[in-house]
């Protein structure tokens, strides 16, 4: 929990201003002429602000007769502390007043959020001695701003790989995965990501601006599409705008650390990888290109599985399984080389006999292409278009 | 140039997502005081007294039970540039921090209430915010508010996929804890209420096959019921849609007929007879219009002006529509592909621009939370177009 981490820091946190930083050794109550904020604990382990020795009797004054919200406010203010250039005039952060161990304390009503910094004014002329005697208060005013104290931790979520992973994709290539080394937070991830080209100017609109956030469940991988209407020849936006990439250039993926994770923080760096564009990839897929290197039963050697140029990384891992006597077998999915080959390692050892290599018809390359049907078909040829399928190759575990 | 690409890129799933499917909540009401949420979204105003605020992630809707606590200092509601900072203030909390999630007028005192979730991700608390006559913010407490609350029947699962043409789909996540607030298709789980004569209308999205529903549910709450399938013709997708909510309607007599005007992705505007609601039945609504794709509406208001009604709705890519509800009694059903837009006219109000909600404040004017130009959000009221 980040405040209970908070609380504990909390001493290390305490931001005085000149006028509050002696430290305080008086006796309970013994007014001497200096006040101090300070960042406390209270008994339920939430952050309060305390303002310390204060005269006895105007705490006392207080504590019998508390003066309403905008007196108590006026006397301490806490306000979200600007930053930048903003000019806006903030509200006090809402909370609770009350006297509380010889302290005049501050208990927000939701808790300080970590890492924030807020802004503290106490006005002694407005405590209940100076306002009744109308006498200068002898304590001096306090401005300051107090951090609550933020977690424990530097940001260390990193890219950890874009895929496809090959330094070259063809020209209509329509998908690309950032797998991140820890879950990421809400948020929209469009303005993170970038496409430059050589000169480094970004491109224009190359991603499916359908601001839908594509993440697997744990939010470890982000899907990007690009615009399968530009990537798409014939339909209308590739006709105004022509795809996104363009064969023998090269590009960079940017991504900017600012992203933040799960717990806040942004990445630990920013990300770059650059990639050259070869010709576009037309054809659909045909299981009879693909080459398989079989195990030998008994053992739990992989099956694995070498295909002609590189498929969908995501889909590698959905979309293509192993079945024994029609039912799928449980293991463990790995690709390699540049997503070109699939290996797959049951959990028990094979057993002697016909297996199949079951494809889905979901199963695409890194440019859209299915197994019996290319992306590029023509949108107008209506219900005559090739069907994707699915597809089984079956192999034999020999004894 | 006919090929449109948004018919390549939606076309309606039937199919469901099985994966994380959240347990069903109870359809019986239940009561009690200091209620609790984990999410805050969308809010109606009840009988005097009592404001509907749905919780998209239980799926739950609670009537708040004010009373006389309703009323803030001052009647009306007092422009508040930087309404998002404001409120940020109020909580503690950086602005970047806070999403607000909606935005209503009392319509007995012309008070703004906002609702908001103070932070992001696991640790986001539910906040419901009021902006009275004077400009004063005020924080609602639950603590001791008595509350009635049911909870929504075969609520959807995690995701719904959203098929493309080809037949790759993306998986459109439903629930608050996983949408992108700023994104397109925003939380899917509860999208719109409003109350009518003792009936609660609420659109969103189920776990059935037929997933867009609208249900009906009398208040006070006793049980909720399966709801009704609401499926359109969806002129800009060339397809019939059953997958997509409703993302906002109002209540609206066509020629003495009580009816539901709602809108959905990439706007059509519809219209059901309520009499057509009939629990766990399913529907087809008249398509009367095309707004355009790669929209998703958000708020709808109707409005009376020089003897004629008037339907305003604001939407998150294509701006403020003003669309006369005259023709919609004779208005034909689309039932066939359209590149852009058809059907009854609108008007794009070109004076409201980077409306994010927008609600009625009275009879000339609306309220609007507004992106303001450098950045945030002003709460401010702009006179009927």
């Amino acid at each position: 929990m980040r405040l209970t981490a908070g609380a504990a820091a909390l001493a290390a946190a305490l931001a005085f201003a000149p006028a509050c930083s002696q430290p305080s050794g008086q006796e309970p109550g013994r007014f001497d002429g200096e006040a101090r904020v300070r960042l406390n604990a209270t008994s339920s382990g939430r952050l309060a602000i305390d303002v310390e020795g204060l005269p006895a009797r105007d705490l006392a004054t207080l504590e019998q007769d508390p003066p309403a919200r905008d007196a108590w406010q006026a006397l301490l203010r806490i306000e979200v502390a600007r930053s930048g250039q903003a000019s806006t005039a903030l509200p006090p952060v809402l909370g609770d007043y009350a006297v509380l161990d010889g302290a005049l304390r501050f208990t927000p009503r939701f808790p300080f959020d970590p890492g924030q910094r807020y802004e503290v004014a106490f006005d002694p002329s407005l405590l209940p001695s100076a306002a009744r005697d109308s006498t200068p208060s002898p304590l001096r005013p306090i401005r300051t701003i107090i951090e609550a104290p933020a977690p424990d931790r530097a940001p260390s979520t990193r890219v950890a790989a874009v895929y496809p992973s090959a330094l070259e994709v063809p020209e209509n290539h329509l998908r690309l995965y950032i797998v991140f080394s820890a879950p990421m937070g809400l948020g929209a991830a469009g303005p993170y990501i970038r496409l430059v080209d050589e000169h480094g100017g970004p491109l224009a609109d190359p991603f499916l601006p359908l601001d839908v956030d594509l993440w697997n469940e744990d939010r470890t991988r982000f899907t990007v599409l690009y615009d399968p209407g530009r990537v798409k020849r014939g339909i209308l936006p590739n006709e105004e705008m022509g795809r996104p990439l363009a064969e023998g250039q090269t590009y960079a993926l940017e991504i900017d650390a600012g992203w933040r994770d799960a717990e806040g923080q942004p990445l630990a760096a920013p990300f770059r990888r650059e990639f050259r564009v070869g010709p576009p990839q037309e054809h659909a897929l045909d299981p009879g290109d693909w080459r398989l290197e079989v195990p030998a039963g008994g053992t739990r050697d992989p099956l694995a599985v070498d295909f002609p140029a590189a498929l969908d990384y995501g889909l590698l891992h959905r979309a293509l399984r192993v079945a024994a006597d029609g039912r799928p077998l449980a293991g463990e999915i790995r690709v390699e080389r540049e997503e070109t080959r699939w290996l797959f390692t049951p959990y028990a050892p094979w057993r002697p006999g016909e297996h199949q290599l079951v494809a889905a018809a979901t199963l695409e390359d890194v440019a859209g292409n299915r197994i019996g049907r290319p992306f590029e078909v023509d949108a107008s040829t209506g219900p005559d278009a090739p069907r994707a399928s699915g597809a089984r190759v079956p192999f034999l575990i020999a004894e | 140039m006919s090929k449109s690409r948004i018919s390549l890129l939606f076309v309606v799933a039937l199919s469901l997502a099985a994966a994380g499917s959240p347990s069903a909540a109870n359809s019986d009401a239940m009561t009690g005081v200091t209620p609790e949420f984990k999410h805050i979204g969308k809010l109606a105003f009840g009988p005097e007294g009592v404001i509907f605020a749905a919780d998209g992630q239980e799926v739950t809707i609670t009537a708040l039970q004010l009373g006389d606590q309703m009323a803030g200092g001052a009647p009306g509601t007092q422009d508040v540039p930087a309404i998002d900072r404001k409120i940020a203030g109020l909580l503690g909390i950086d602005a970047e921090n806070l999403i607000i999630t909606d935005m209503v007028v009392d319509p007995n005192t012309r008070n703004t209430w906002i609702s908001v979730m103070r932070g992001l991700g696991a640790a986001s608390t539910p906040v419901l915010v009021r902006v009275d006559g004077a400009g004063e913010l005020e924080v609602i407490s639950f603590d001791n508010v008595r509350y009635m609350r049911i909870g929504v029947p075969n609520p959807p699962p995690a995701e719904t996929p959203l098929v493309l043409a080809d037949g790759r789909s993306i998986p459109v996540p439903n629930y608050p804890d996983t949408v992108d607030p700023a994104g397109l298709m925003g939380v899917q789980t509860i999208t719109h209420m409003a109350y009518v004569d003792g009936n609660l209308f609420v659109s969103g999205l189920s776990n059935e096959e037929f997933a867009s529903k609208m249900r009906v549910i009398p208040y006070p709450f006793r049980t909720a019921d399966r709801g009704t399938s609401v499926e359109i013709y969806h002129g800009a997708h060339g397809q019939l849609e059953t997958f997509s909510p409703v993302f906002t309607f109002v209540p609206y007599e066509i020629d003495g007929e009580p009816s539901i005007v709602a809108s959905y992705l990439c706007t059509p505007l519809v219209k059901f007879p309520i009499s057509a609601l009939q629990p766990g039945g399913k529907i087809q609504g008249t398509t009367i219009a095309e707004f355009g794709n790669r929209n998703r509406p958000l708020d709808m208001i109707v409005y009376e002006k020089d003897g004629q009604d008037y339907i305003l709705l604001s939407n998150n890519q294509r701006g403020v529509m003003k669309v006369p509800t005259e023709p919609f009694a004779e208005a034909v059903g689309i039932d066939e592909h359209v590149p852009d837009t058809a059907g009854v006219p609108f008007e794009t109000i070109a004076s409201m621009q980077g409306v994010r909600q927008l609600d009625l404040l009275d009879a000339s004017r609306a309220m609007l939370l507004v992106e303001a130009a450098g950045g945030g959000f002003n709460l401010e009221a702009a006179a009927l177009p």
